[in-house]
């Protein structure tokens, strides 16, 4: 065995000795041939005859030489060396060719590592979870509205940590704003509020100090808390001193008892600057959904997904047959805990990698074209290396090394493009988006192995494209016809087929553009139901030290309210907790008291807002009938408003203003009635909502909406200046149109629609740069043809419709596989749309048009050339 | 290396004979690659030509094998030549 690595070993370094042996040999051989050459001398020859005689006996040198030195070293490595040089000879000749090779692939390449690493730190990247694949969080929908929510009833979470069995340990948890109150002004922090268990579920050991401990959520429990590593870094000055001191947060003194360790993140698109212990009631509430929390869990060993969705479903039913009244038609299922925080990117970052994949495509389709053309024209020096010897194996490798050679240029030059190309797509996605892998995308290992992956898959295509000519032609008549290129049917065949191949691709990319762009236009022009123009959401948090009960929060908003209406350039001022177009699916049951519900069953829900009157007139939703609330509404009886869609539903015949509602166990009196809106986002459909008095229950951490007479952004220092002067310590953050927001809603679709449009015109081009390479070929191939014909008798429109046929017959055979094609492929996209159907007929007539007026376009220069083929050079040229 | 023996060109009939041949030859003393040819040539009564370009090959690969050892000196014409003897290894075959 040593024997053989020594060997081995040898081998290896007479590489480097290459030289030396061969001088070795050269003067082996001079030694054998001066003795022949001797010999014969003496035998009786001329000396010249001697010297031959003695060369011819020896044999062929050259030969000799290889076979010997192929003993020694790696001949194989010795041969790639070579191809290699040769490619980059032959490179450096045709710089334009290599240049225009390397460029249409850097970009193809390039894109698609781009969007690659996009898609991976989204969907592939794992959390800092243990086994975070096995993380699920629980969802609720309401079976009769559809309505899905993020999170489930507290009264369920009791029962539902008890009774699963398909997850290892069920844990809640909400997210928390709080005001801290350390040196200087106090100021808000975020984080979350952990039910025991929850740190240990995510395999979060501390930095410092402790983590929280089942008794640290008792009621009665000291009040304690962790902070965050980067919160502790920013506002304590990574002061390990910290732990075991209290810190004021909101109204109560906490201890920190540990720090959390950096990079920790939970949700992992969530700031962490606190984490604090949640009390969690041990026996379900009566009212089962009187407070929400969100829950996490991880799936047990054995147990596959489909398995837990059909456990808690089971739970579920459980539940809805013990407590018809809360959990009637109440479902509660899992969600991946990537697919929770990912959500609606999967399937535009999916359609985005297929789209950049049929652009690599159709580049490699053109350069194969090219290579081949090319090919075509070398099959002369070819034909004359496999009359020298050359194995056709070797012929084969040589042009695969060749396109390997420029596929790895264009690799490096495509990385670096993504590198930039993945810095301006980030960027461009909003930040309502969470996902953590998205604000960190950066090439890392698996991203640079697909690179490599794909340029070598790129490689050996070309390579394979241009080894086969070598099969299609005969090689000793080209040796022996005295032209220039030859001609060759099956090449010719296989052009027209990429070309054929491509132009499909390009419609199949048309109409996806296409549809997309259809959603878009109806997504932006649909009518939310309230006007967001001039309007300027800005949130806000009282310190809650000062502001304890209701009385004083009152006061505040009166104040707040009527300073800032009387600003110049205000026209309306309200506040509401729940933003609209923020996918925000809060509901209360609705219930008539006059009608109540059956025992066992569940009140419908309808949408929960809490608003002041304001609210209305600043996003100018219009009043149906009654009135809005106001001032009077603070300390007068429970009043609600009610939007149109309950008023025809649960009051058909009459008006609902003056009617009672009740809500859980209260009373309230319907006031007025006001129009839909698509609350969650603009693909909603108008729905039930219903409207509490801001007046008479305010909170402490709100949202203001405040319409500006001419540009909201401007008058947001007014703003600010006047709420300080009312309430120095008052937070102001999250500034943000309403215009905005609305944007945002549809970000997503926005940018898919960007880029595979800027994909499908890439591939529009590099297919009308295919067919017209294609066809000019084609005509100076028939080049003599054009010329008989003409002497024949054509006219240069017969030889215009000559060509035009073939290129259209290519570009319409292109369409209509890609018509066939497509509209099998766009049925993946039917998630994505709106308002458009799959098979859209104006989006497929117009893709078909723009394909075949590019093809057309593309033909009429060849067309052109073909026209003005002057007959006597055309049967001259041999 | 049994992959290098592998890839040796099948048509070359004389491949395993001419080892021993050399390996013959050498047992009875060492010699450079001109005197193998000649040894060749008059052993096999003027038959065996045609091998002399096989000759410089085989004698690397013996040599690569360790059958062979190789040794440069000055020959009488003032020409540096290579003589080769047996090893042991080579002694044994």
């Amino acid at each position: 065995m040593a024997g053989r690595w020594n060997k081995l070993w040898s081998r290896i370094t007479k590489l480097w000795k290459r030289k030396q042996l061969d001088r070795d040999l050269e003067d082996e051989l001079a030694f054998h041939l001066a003795k022949r050459e001797q010999q014969n001398r003496d035998a009786g020859m001329d000396a010249q005859e001697a010297r031959y005689a003695a060369r011819r006996q020896l044999g062929n040198t050259t030969s000799l030489k290889e076979r010997s030195c192929e003993v020694w070293t790696f001949p194989s490595l010795e041969s790639c060396w070579q191809d290699l040089l040769f490619a980059a000879r032959m490179m450096r000749r045709n710089r334009s060719f290599a240049a225009v090779v390397v460029l249409t692939l850097t970009i193809g390449i390039g894109a698609n590592i781009a969007v690659f690493s996009v898609a991976d730190a989204a969907l592939l990247q794992p959390f800092p979870y243990p086994q975070s694949d096995r993380l699920v969080v629980l969802h609720h929908r309401d079976q009769r509205t559809g309505i899905t929510k993020q999170f489930i009833a507290i009264g369920d979470y009791v029962d539902l940590v008890q009774r699963q069995s398909a997850c290892e340990e069920l844990v809640g948890y909400f997210d928390v704003q709080v005001t801290v109150y350390d040196e200087g002004e106090p100021f808000r922090a975020l984080g979350i509020s952990a039910a025991p268990g929850l740190l240990e579920l995510l395999g979060v050991r501390p930095h410092l100090g402790r983590t929280l401990r089942a008794e640290d959520s008792r009621k009665d429990a000291a009040p304690v808390m962790l902070l965050g590593y980067d919160f502790w870094q920013d506002h304590f000055g990574a002061d390990p001193s910290i732990v075991g001191r209290g810190v004021k947060i909101d109204r109560v003194r906490r201890q920190v008892v540990g720090i959390a360790p950096q990079g920790f993140h939970f949700p992992p698109d969530a700031r962490m600057d606190v984490i604090l212990p949640m009390t969690v009631p041990l026996v379900a509430p009566a009212d089962r959904k009187s407070d929400w929390t969100f829950a996490v869990a991880r799936l047990k060993p054995n147990t596959s997904f489909g398995q837990a969705a059909a456990s808690f479903a089971g739970v579920s039913r459980q539940l809805e047959q013990e407590y018809p009244s809360s959990n009637q038609a109440s479902e509660y299922f899992p969600v991946p805990l990537r697919e929770a925080v990912v959500g609606n990117t999967k399937p535009a970052l999916l359609l985005l990698l297929a789209a950049v994949g049929f652009v690599l495509l159709i580049a490699c389709a053109n350069i194969a074209n090219l290579l081949l053309a090319r090919s075509l024209a070398r099959q002369r020096e070819m034909a004359v290396r496999v009359a020298l010897g050359a194995g056709r194996w070797r012929l084969a490798l040589q042009l695969l090394t060749e396109s390997l050679a420029l596929t790895f240029v264009a690799c490096c030059s495509g990385i670096l493009m993504a590198h930039w190309g993945v810095q301006a797509l980030v960027a461009l996605i909003p930040k309502s988006i969470g996902s953590p892998g998205l604000t960190n995308v950066h090439l890392d290992a698996r991203v640079l192995a697909f690179a490599v992956g794909i340029s070598a898959a790129t490689a050996v295509a070309l390579g394979l494209a241009c080894a086969v000519t070598l099969r299609m032609g005969n090689l000793s008549a080209t040796l022996a016809s005295s032209r220039r290129t030859t001609r060759s049917t099956p090449v010719r065949r296989a052009a027209s087929a990429l070309v054929v191949a491509e132009l499909a691709l390009v419609i199949v990319l048309l109409i996806g553009a296409g549809l997309i762009l259809r959603t878009f236009s109806r997504l932006v022009s649909v009518d939310p139901g309230f006007r967001s123009d001039r309007v300027m959401t800005m949130s806000i948090s009282l310190p809650a030290d000062r502001y304890r009960d209701t009385g004083a929060q009152q006061a505040f908003y009166l104040r707040a309210f009527a300073a800032l209406k009387g600003l110049p350039s205000v026209e309306e001022v309200g506040a509401a907790v729940v933003v609209p177009l923020t996918g925000n699916n809060w509901t209360a049951p609705f219930e008539k008291p006059e009608s109540p519900v059956p025992a066992g069953e569940r009140p419908p829900e309808v949408g929960w807002q809490l608003a002041s009157g304001g609210y209305f007139k600043a996003l100018r939703l219009p009043l149906l009938a009654g009135r809005l609330f106001d001032a009077g509404d603070a300390h007068g009886k429970p009043v609600a408003i009610i939007s149109e869609a309950i008023q025809e539903r649960y009051f058909p015949n009459e008006t609902a203003v003056g009617h009672q509602v009740k809500v859980g166990d209260q009373k309230f009196e319907i006031v007025g009635v006001v129009g839909n809106i698509r609350r969650s986002g603009l693909r909603d459909e108008p729905r039930e909502d219903m409207y509490f008095a801001f007046e008479s229950d305010p909170h402490t951490t709100t949202t203001l909406f405040v319409r500006a007479a001419s540009d909201p952004l401007r008058a947001l220092p007014f703003l600010q200046s006047a709420l300080r002067s009312i309430e120095p310590n008052v937070s102001l953050f999250e500034v943000r149109t309403m215009e905005e927001i609305a944007n945002d809603s549809i970000q997503v679709t926005r940018l898919t629609l960007w880029m595979l449009s800027v994909f499908a015109l890439t591939a529009l081009a590099l297919a009308a740069v295919g067919i017209y390479a294609v066809m000019s070929y084609s005509v100076t191939q028939r080049t003599q043809e054009i010329g008989t014909r003409v002497a024949l008798g054509a006219t240069k429109s017969d030889i215009l419709r000559l060509v035009i046929r073939q290129g259209m017959g290519m570009a319409a055979l292109g369409t209509a596989i890609g018509l066939g094609t497509g509209l099998i492929a766009v049925r993946s996209l039917r998630s994505m749309l709106y308002e458009v159907t799959v098979s859209d007929p104006l989006t497929l007539v117009l893709a078909a048009v723009v394909v075949l007026a590019t093809a057309l376009i593309a033909c009429y220069l060849p067309a052109r050339r073909a026209m003005r083929v002057d007959p006597t050079v055309a049967l001259r040229y041999e | 290396m049994s992959w290098r023996d592998k890839k040796e060109n099948p048509g070359d009939l004389l491949h395993g004979t001419l080892d021993l041949l050399i390996l013959k030859a050498l047992a009875k003393g060492s010699m450079h690659g001109y005197g193998f040819a000649e040894w060749i040539h008059e052993s096999s009564q003027n038959v065996l030509r045609v091998v002399e370009e096989a000759l410089y090959p085989a004698l690397r690969r013996l040599e690569r094998k360790g059958l062979l050892v190789g040794e440069w000196g000055t020959s009488d014409n003032n020409r540096r030549a290579k003589c080769y003897a047996l090893t042991a290894a080579g002694r044994k075959r």
